[in-house]
Formats: structure tokens, sequence, C-alpha cells
């Protein structure tokens, strides 16, 4: 979000200021359209997007290519709906942090309201569409997924214990599950596999980033890990969740569920996960544990890791087809 | 502050102005943004309930 077209213009005397919209010439129906697909948390809806579409092309069975695309819409009209209500519950907190203030509503370029009536009406619209694409089980599935994502993350676990992430991770593990379910109707080994790669992935992803976040959180006062049990902590926990990562995300090779191109893919890839994870835990720190690198390692493990879970979910697809 | 003691900050008219006009525009955008989603999920509902009816009636062209 660009802060010219973002943030609020301020106008008034040296009494008192008065928040008024963008300029009626900075107002376009793009600016407008832009600020509701911020709402939906587009890059995160990309990965859900791209692990439930795995699920959906390595499943058994035949769906027809428009329903399945009907799926794929309500696998991220989902992962956008549940983006949009935690955009209005944390509002209040996204308004502290630098890395969220400009979002659409803590910005105030749209409202509280708006936002959550978006966000439950596409809830709403893309759990029914689900039920009639797909099949009741993967319409289930998505609600779990996008009710876990709000009432159990966002409402009670985020602003309660630093273990959020670790629990909550659970609702960004369920595309692969709805992916198979919307063709089988069904859960599966493989889907339930990809799923707990995707939640013990989750912790090092996000703490990698509390770790470079943190006085963002600190002031908005999110018990996020660095927070609460500080910075050496959280690199340890980074580095044993990355090494519980590697050896569950071979198994479905080890069980013969995928080939030996996902293996070889899985290996390597974990090899890369745990190099990242072991220069976070020996970054050169001062003696409260603050990097002296301005948290390098930290930054590079979080890009990887986005790097890793697309090229490992790839390898999936490729190996299904290819392998 | 409090309201109705003549203290409020004065607001250029021209920024008043402008403010409405953005409110206008944003509701006009949002209207139009709103009519063509109810759109769209109308085509949808229709285009899912015939891929599902040619499929339950083995329509091969549908499939």
């Amino acid at each position: 979000m660009g802060p010219v077209a973002g943030a609020p213009v301020t106008a008034g005397g040296a009494a008192a200021e008065v928040e008024l919209s963008p300029p009626a010439a900075e107002l376009s129906a793009w600016t407008e359209i832009r600020d509701w697909v911020t709402l939906l948390k587009p890059r995160v809806m990309l990965l859900v997007v791209f692990t439930g579409v795995v699920g959906l092309l390595v499943a058994p069975g035949h769906l027809n290519p428009f329903l399945a695309a009907a799926s794929v819409l309500c696998i991220a009209m989902g992962a956008g709906a549940a983006g949009a209500i935690n955009m209005w519950y944390d509002r209040d907190i996204d308004a502290v942090m630098r890395r969220t203030a400009g979002r659409p509503v803590p910005a105030g370029r749209i409202s509280a309201e708006a936002a959550l009536a978006f966000g439950v009406v596409l809830a709403i619209v893309s759990v029914l569409v689900m039920l009639l694409a797909a099949n009741p089980v993967a319409a289930a599935e998505l609600a779990a997924s996008i009710a876990f994502y709000v009432f159990v993350y966002t409402i009670w676990l985020k602003r309660r214990t630093p273990q959020n992430i670790v629990i909550g991770g659970a609702a960004g593990a369920f595309p692969p599950l709805i992916g198979w379910a919307a063709v089988t109707g069904s859960v599966g080994a493989l889907p339930a596999l990809l799923c707990a790669i995707v939640f013990f992935w989750t912790p090092p992803h996000f703490w990698a980033l509390s770790l470079f976040a943190r006085s963002d959180y600190q002031r908005a006062g999110v018990p996020m890990l660095p927070v609460v049990a500080g910075l050496r902590t959280t690199r340890r926990h980074i580095f044993l969740y990355s090494a519980l990562l590697v050896p569950l995300s071979l198994l479905p090779w080890a069980l013969g569920l995928v080939g030996a191109v996902y293996g070889a893919a899985a290996l390597l890839l974990g090899l890369g996960f745990i190099w990242h994870a072991l220069r976070v835990l020996r970054d050169q720190q001062n003696e409260t544990g603050a990097s002296l690198t301005r948290d390098a390692p930290a930054k590079a493990l979080f890009r990887f890791s986005i790097s890793y879970l697309f090229l490992l979910f790839t390898a999936v697809a490729v190996d299904r087809f290819f392998g | 502050m409090p309201s109705g003691t003549g203290m409020e900050p004065a607001i250029p008219p021209e920024t008043e102005t402008s403010r409405q006009d953005v409110e206008r525009r944003r509701r006009r955008i949002r209207n139009y943004a709103l009519l063509i989603a109810l759109l769209a999920l109308a085509a949808l509902f229709y285009a899912i309930a015939m891929v599902r009816m040619a499929a339950e009636h083995r329509l091969p062209y549908f499939d």
C-alpha cells in the first residue's frame, strides 16, 4: 500500500486536526479495489491456494475442470474471508504496528463494520459454493479452517499465548485436505501428511518474522515468542521445529505415497531449511540475545521458508505426474 | 472537544466538498463492485448447476 494513496490526509488549524479521506483526485476504482483486495491478505492467500491446488491435483479420481476451478476459487475466498475478519478484529493492534498500520482498516480507508461484513459474507459464500461445486466434506473442512483461523487463532490464542502460532498454524494447514476432499470426498494419508508439513512449517516461518519484527509485536502487546520467552529461546525453538519438519517432510516418500523425485527434493530443501535455521541459531548476538547482524539470518530463513513450501508442494505435483 | 460550543475546528468549505465528493465516488464504486459480484455469483451458481446436471445425465461435452 503506497503511502501517498494510503495515508490519511490531515487538515485543520492549530487547535485540532481533522482526519480526512484521500482527496477525490486520488480515489479511483483501482485504489478502492486495491484496498478491498488487501483485506483478503493476497500473499497469504497465494500460498494457501497453491497448497490447496496441489491437494486437488494429486488426489485420485476425476473432478470436472470447471468444478475444480470453482473449488479453488472457494479456497481462495475462504482464505480471504478469514484474512478480512482477522483484519477487522486486529484493527487495534494493527494500528500500532509499523508493518500493519497502513492496512485499510487501521488507516481509515475501510470501516471496521464493512471489513467484518465483507469477511462474513465471503466466508458464507465460499462454503456454500464449495458445497455445490464439490461435496459436503470439502465444504465442512473449508468452514472448519475459516472458523479455526478466526475463533481459535485470531480471537482466542493470538493475544494470550506465545504458542499462538503453533496451534493457530493448523488453520493454514487445511488447504491440501480441502483440495483432496473436493475430488475424493474423503480424507487421505497423503493430504494429512501435507497438512502436518504445513503445520510444522508455520512456527519457524512466523518466529523468523517475529525475530526481526519483535518491536512491533512488543508495542502491540502481542505475546509472540521473542517478546515473552526471549530471543535465544526463540532461536532454539526455530531450530527444534525445523529439525522436526525435515524428517516429517520425508515421511510421504518413506511410506511410498510419493516417489523418488519428491524424496530427493524434500531432502535437499530440508537440508537448506536446517542450514538456515542453524544460521539463525548461531547468529552473532549481544548479551541479551539481540542480533548484531540486523537479524540477517532470520530474514533469510523467512524468505527461504516461503520458497521451501512452494518448491516442496511443486515437487509433490511433479512427482505425481512425472515421477 | 465538546460539540455545540462554537470551538470546533473550522474545515474549509472546499475541503468539506472534497470529502463529500470522495464519499460519493467511493459509494458509487462500491455499488458497481457489488453489482458485478452479485452477477458473477449468479452466473457461477448457474454454471455449477448446469455442469452438475450434465454430469448426472452423462452429457460428455460438459465433462
